[in-house]
């Protein structure tokens, strides 16, 4: 039945479209709405594109439908951002924490998001591994050749589907055309204590009338930290000299008038001697976590007229994420667990937009996740995961308000079919702006969910089982205001309020067998602000401020409990800061030297090391970075930063709760950075 | 929580319907209210001799220009920092008296060549018939073309960080050499 089922929807998509498309974010092309343009330095100004269109105009009323973050590649530059971390911990209602392994994942609003709730994609391919869902950071992503970031916070789901839960992250990269040219650099970071990092760089981009090509290509070696790792027993080591992250990074766009191609390779590893709560590996011993992606898209656009496109593509991943092997000096490598997926995407999205800016989007897309299982504790096959789904999005402006409906409907191969609506109501009226957002979306485990309930069933030394996950769903309320209070000072607040039933929760039993179960229900609410100044002396100043409070969590699993089982905290989730806010600023010393610096504070937090309730204080972090492009030598830029300047530490505490002890940030950071743009 | 939603509803909707209507900006307009923008920030890149880099700041435009139109619209006394005038160009040598001199419609008049007046326009070829600045559409976006030895020959001096974001064209005499 199933079988037949996806035949008749791979014919449909076959006639719908001889090529296909990708999910980008809404308004790629345009980086801030239009109204905030007045506060725009020049360089800035360059990356606004003139709307002309009708179905421009369209694309950049849905992304205004939704609370987006915007981070211009300048400004990463001018904060000496040291990969897409320093970058994200500025965004309101972010927090980084520790997962397992070394690794470090994301957290939104006071929900752990770095497992199938939040997308990461770089130029619309979905760089979040399609196994489990999660993606990991730290000296990772790379900003050299970044034109911007756009973040939506919030729900995403009805045209970025299954990991758009809480939130997207979609990194858009420079074009041939805008690179003209390439830039080669190179940076070495030290710690107090030790190598932070080394890492090399170069892009290459041209534009030829039609066709148009971009290139980039970064390789790295890092550690995590310097300092001393304590489990849960009490056992150390120093991360000085373990845990080293490496990561090789290729990016190959080609352009030829609308038929996009897109090549992306991803390799990252991280090495670790920490295992859960209470155990390391013996000192010249180690296990490689390594994340893979080799991705690519072909995408077309039609343009019909101004006011009638289609935009088809078709996404090919294979990626092998969580690959361990443990590594012991004088013995053989031996490779404890591979499993590796590869993932098609066909897409297909026609827009309408009127004269007057209202706008229709239909689309349908068929995806299937193909897993291969080389190497594990798990006996057997793991089913091909498949969905089609059916999305349509419309606006309708009035004067006072326009109105966005949209509706997704998802029939998944494991799981039972799910319809997700979203409605916004939005309006910028002179200075002032709103947004009033609903919206639904809806998680389907993964191929890798299942595999590890079953490979638990199987395998539990307790003779425990537990049920496979069912989707979770969620339920999101989100209301914005917006006031520009002069053409320099901007302010915009919004609140929000999330509820996911069905909560995926990762844990273990007492033998540390992992398995996943789901929890009713954990809900969230919360605020968030910006602030944005621009003087012409004294720069420009950003603030973002965070605030949530934990409701619901009916397993009570991110809840801070002392050792009689008392909640200490009713309103925190473990991980998270009650508050959150960071101020960067920029300020010109001269024409060819700026100075930025940026402070972030978050308060306390819980987090366990093993058992035992751990509370973290509030913390400091200071950076500063000097950039310099001297005019006599036209191309250079030397980089100059100082990172937690007064070395405040900054802890990772696990964003779940298996009783892995925080782990441990970086200490005071000195690195330099030399780049010439050709 | 559903309660504080609820009233939280209403609130926006009543302050939507009450507040007054302000359309979009019209598509047409934003091309020239980008070029408007960037005639505001150019100045912060550019020197002029020290005899008139302390006057009244002059931008010389034609008052019906749509770009003379949006740059009313900007607080541009606050982003110079200094007091400043939009004036219709004016005639012979008066001209000299402007900073800027946005040119509408026509090429730039060879007895300025040496006065220290940025020229700007929109029109294409202006830059390789002897204009300073030309503002053109590439991929949507407006840039901006400069014509080096037009600006050699006055003297004004462009930092070299704006010089990095122009595009170098030659003068159309000096290509066919």
């Amino acid at each position: 039945m199933k079988t037949k089922f996806l035949n008749y929807i791979f014919f449909f998509l076959i006639l719908s479209s001889n090529s296909f498309s990708a999910n980008k974010l809404a308004c790629d092309e345009f980086s801030e709405p239009e109204g905030n343009v007045e506060n725009f330095q020049l360089e800035d100004l360059m990356n606004v594109p003139v709307i002309k269109s009708a179905s421009q105009e369209a694309e950049c009323l849905k992304s205004a439908a939704s609370i987006v973050s915007t981070i211009s590649g300048n400004e990463l530059l001018n904060m000496g951002a040291r990969d897409l971390t320093d970058a994200l911990e500025l965004i309101p209602g972010f927090n980084f924490g520790g997962i397992i392994f070394n690794t470090v994942g994301l957290g939104v609003r006071g929900v752990q998001a770095d497992e199938g709730k939040l997308s990461v994609l770089v130029d619309g391919i979905i760089l979040t591994e399609q196994r489990f869902g999660t993606t990991v950071f730290g000296s990772h992503f790379p900003v050299e050749q970044i034109d911007r970031i756009e973040i939506i916070r919030g729900p995403g789901s009805i045209l970025h589907g299954n990991f758009a839960e809480l939130g997207v992250i979609n990194i858009i990269t420079k074009q041939g055309h805008q690179l003209d040219g390439g830039v080669v650099s190179g940076s070495y970071g030290h710690f107090e204590r030790g190598e932070a990092t080394k890492n090399s760089v170069i892009t290459l981009g041209k534009q030829w009338d039609d066709f148009e090509t971009s290139f980039y290509g970064k390789f790295n070696e890092s550690h995590r930290s310097d300092r001393i790792y304590h489990d849960a027993t009490g056992n150390t080591f120093d991360m000085a000299e373990n845990n080293k992250l490496n990561s090789l990074l290729g990016n190959l766009k080609l352009r030829y008038k609308k038929l996009n191609l897109h090549f992306l390779v991803d390799e990252y590893s991280v090495d670790s001697r920490d295992f859960f709560a209470g155990n390391i590996t013996a000192p010249d011993s180690f296990t490689r976590t390594r994340f893979s992606t080799y991705a690519s898209q072909l995408s077309y656009q039609h343009l019909f007229n101004d006011n009638f496109k289609i935009d088809t593509g078709f996404d090919f991943s294979h990626q092998t994420p969580w690959q361990r092997t443990a590594i012991n000096s004088g013995a053989a490598d031996t490779l404890q667990e591979k499993v590796s997926v590869d993932s098609y995407k066909f897409d297909i999205k026609g827009t309408y937009s009127s004269d007057s800016g209202n706008y229709l989007v239909l689309g349908n897309s068929f995806q299937f996740q193909d897993y291969t299982h080389h190497k594990s504790s798990f006996i057997g096959d793991i089913p091909i995961f498949a969905n089609y789904s059916l999305y349509a999005e419309a606006v309708y402006k009035t004067p006072w308000v326009n109105i966005l409906g949209g509706l997704r409907f998802d029939w998944y191969s494991e799981y039972k079919a799910n319809i997700s609506p979203r409605l916004a109501l939005t309006k910028k009226l002179g200075d002032f702006h709103y947004k009033i957002l609903y919206s639904q979306a809806f998680h389907a485990p993964t191929g890798g969910n299942y595999q590890l309930n079953a490979e638990y069933n199987q395998t539990n030394s307790i003779n425990k089982t537990v049920d496979q996950l069912v989707p979770e769903k969620t339920y999101s309320y989100e209301i914005e205001m917006g006031y520009q209070f002069q053409r320099n000072l901007g302010l915009t607040a919004n609140f929000f309020y999330n509820q996911i039933d069905n909560f995926f929760v990762y844990t273990a039993d007492k033998n540390l067998d992992d398995f996943y179960v789901n929890s009713d229900r954990l809900s969230t609410w919360g605020a968030e602000a910006t602030l944005k100044y621009h003087h012409n002396k004294w720069g420009q100043l950003k603030f973002n401020y965070g605030f949530y409070q934990a409701i619901e969590d009916s397993m009570g699993n991110f809840k801070a409990k002392d050792a009689n089982n008392n909640i200490v905290h009713e309103r925190m989730n473990i991980s998270f800061p009650t508050h959150k806010f960071s101020l960067n600023h920029t300020l010109a010393i001269t024409q060819a030297l700026s100075f930025n610096h940026t402070l972030i504070f978050s308060s306390d937090r819980y987090g366990y090391s093993g058992s035992r309730l751990i509370h973290h204080n509030p913390t400091w972090i200071y950076n500063s970075y000097f950039r310099y492009q001297p005019s006599v030598l036209k191309g250079l830029e030397v980089g100059l930063g100082l990172y937690d300047v007064f070395n405040a530490q900054y802890e990772y505490v696990q964003l779940i709760n298996t009783g892995h002890p925080a782990l441990p940030g970086n200490t005071r950071e000195l690195r330099l950075k030399l780049s010439y743009s050709f | 929580m559903s309660r504080i939603l609820k009233y939280s509803f209403v609130i926006f909707l009543l302050l939507a319907i009450s507040a007054e209507s302000v359309s979009l900006a019209a598509d047409s307009g934003f091309e020239y209210k980008l070029k408007a923008l960037y005639i505001s920030r150019l100045a912060d890149f550019i020197s002029w001799p020290q005899s008139i880099e302390n006057q009244t700041f002059k931008i010389c435009i034609d008052s019906d220009d749509e770009v003379a139109i949006q740059l009313k619209k900007i607080k541009l006394a606050d982003v110079l920092n200094r007091q400043v005038e939009i004036i219709a160009p004016p005639k012979g040598l008066l001209l000299t008296q402007c900073h800027f001199l946005y040119i509408s419609q026509g090429q730039v008049d060879s007895s300025l060549a040496n006065a220290p007046i940025l020229t700007l326009s929109s029109q294409a070829g202006f830059a390789e018939q002897g204009g300073m600045i030309e503002f053109y559409l590439e991929q949507s976006k407006v840039r901006m073309k400069v014509n080096l030895r037009a600006l050699n020959q006055s003297s004004i001096k462009l930092s070299s960080k704006l010089l990095r974001l122009l595009k170098i064209v030659k003068q159309k005499d000096e290509a066919n050499d």
